[in-house]
């Protein structure tokens, strides 16, 4: 299988293992707003070692946005800080903290968890992803397929909290394995999660309009609900506050009353994911959350 | 088997949209992944759900299913001995 490469993006949250540890230990001990407020006077550090991700986000307020160049580099503040608030979220939840959340159409997930048949969650880099898995509970097991780069630490940490509700993960593998548990999963009438904004274990996509220019979106998760015929969502969970969560989740579908072709229908159903993610980004800019030319990946 | 190479050929050039090939352009011992064919993940997948739609063949284990995408050859020998459609 040809390797793909995440020249882009390493899938890993900075730190060491050792200092992941020591976070979740002082968060046991300290309000979570102590870690914000240090985080604010680091965020002004990284904007300036961070040169890649900085110009990245500045050119996505400046360019895509179209906010003039002050209120540009504002927003470019508030999105860092806004990322370092929600890795401390997923540290805090690891400490044992809980957050508030809000469920916008939860019927929706409901019904599809309610089902027998298995169905696909899109998720993307955008907001806390991870914390749907605290608050989507279902008797279903999730099967949240990532890129394998995070350290020991963290996966410990992440299947430690979301084991319990009952969620699994699955590494992106050379040898292809993570496609047969996938497939598997759906088979047994369980749920997949897949991140559905960034190129991962294979490099096919379909270009979608985004923000007004095309950009590539993988089609992994499109051909399996095409072929596996399970339905799909697109689930984001935005922050709005220091506790409070706010999830919002989001049909994705082709019309059936037409014969469309599969490559048609995958373009349909990427198209659509676009659009929501859009829709998204556009009442949460700052939470924008991928650190690259989003529309060069 | 030679007939079950060919529709196998037809199946996958149709399953996974390749639009400008030939049954007689994919070579029957040549690995479908990697550099044979270049198939990748999501290719894997699609061939997993032809298995089982068309064949009635359930592949759950990753390391035998990487046996049996080794080739057209490997494919088509298992499905002769394994199919229940």
């Amino acid at each position: 299988m040809p390797e793909i490469k995440h020249n882009l993006w390493k899938g890993k949250t900075d730190g060491t293992p050792w200092m992941h540890k020591t976070l979740i230990w002082l968060m046991r001990w300290t309000n979570l707003n102590v870690f914000y407020g240090i985080m604010a006077l680091v965020v002004p550090f990284y904007m300036i070692f961070n040169r890649h991700g900085y110009r990245s986000i500045y050119s996505f307020f400046r360019d895509r946005l179209e906010y003039p160049p002050l209120k540009s580099f504002f927003n470019v503040y508030a999105n860092h800080f806004r990322f370092g608030q929600v890795i401390l979220d997923r540290f805090a939840v690891f400490a044992g903290k809980s957050f508030n959340f809000d469920i916008d159409n939860y019927s929706l997930f409901e019904s599809l968890a309610n089902s027998d048949k298995g169905f696909i969650i899109l998720g993307s880099h955008v907001g806390n992803y991870e914390m749907a898995g605290y608050s989507l509970v279902s008797k279903k097991t999730i099967n949240a397929l990532l890129f394998g780069g995070e350290t020991r630490a963290i996966m410990e940490n992440r299947n430690n909290q979301l084991g319990g509700n009952n969620i699994k993960m699955i590494s992106v593998q050379d040898d292809m394995s993570h496609i047969f548990l996938l497939n598997n999963a759906l088979s047994d009438g369980q749920i997949v999660s897949i991140p559905s904004d960034r190129m991962l274990g294979s490099s096919k996509h379909v270009n979608c309009m985004f923000f007004g220019e095309k950009a590539k979106f993988p089609t992994g998760a499109y051909v399996m609900s095409i072929d596996r015929e399970v339905p799909m969502i697109a689930v984001f969970v935005m922050k709005l506050s220091g506790k409070k969560y706010k999830i919002l989740v989001r049909n994705v579908e082709v019309r059936q009353e037409q014969n469309f072709s599969k490559r048609e229908k995958i373009s349909m159903l990427a198209s659509c994911f676009a659009s929501n993610l859009e829709e998204v980004v556009r009442e949460y800019p700052t939470q924008w959350f991928n650190y690259f030319d989003f529309w060069k990946q | 088997m030679d007939e079950l190479i060919l529709e196998l050929k037809n199946e996958i050039i149709e399953t996974l949209n390749l639009e400008d090939m030939q049954p007689e352009d994919i070579d029957t011992d040549a690995p479908l992944f990697g550099e044979g064919l270049g198939l990748d993940s999501i290719d894997a997948l699609e061939l997993i759900v032809l298995m089982e739609k068309n064949y009635g063949i359930k592949l759950r284990d990753a390391s035998k299913g990487k046996e049996i995408f080794k080739s057209v050859r490997v494919m088509a020998d298992y499905i002769e001995k394994n199919r229940t459609k």
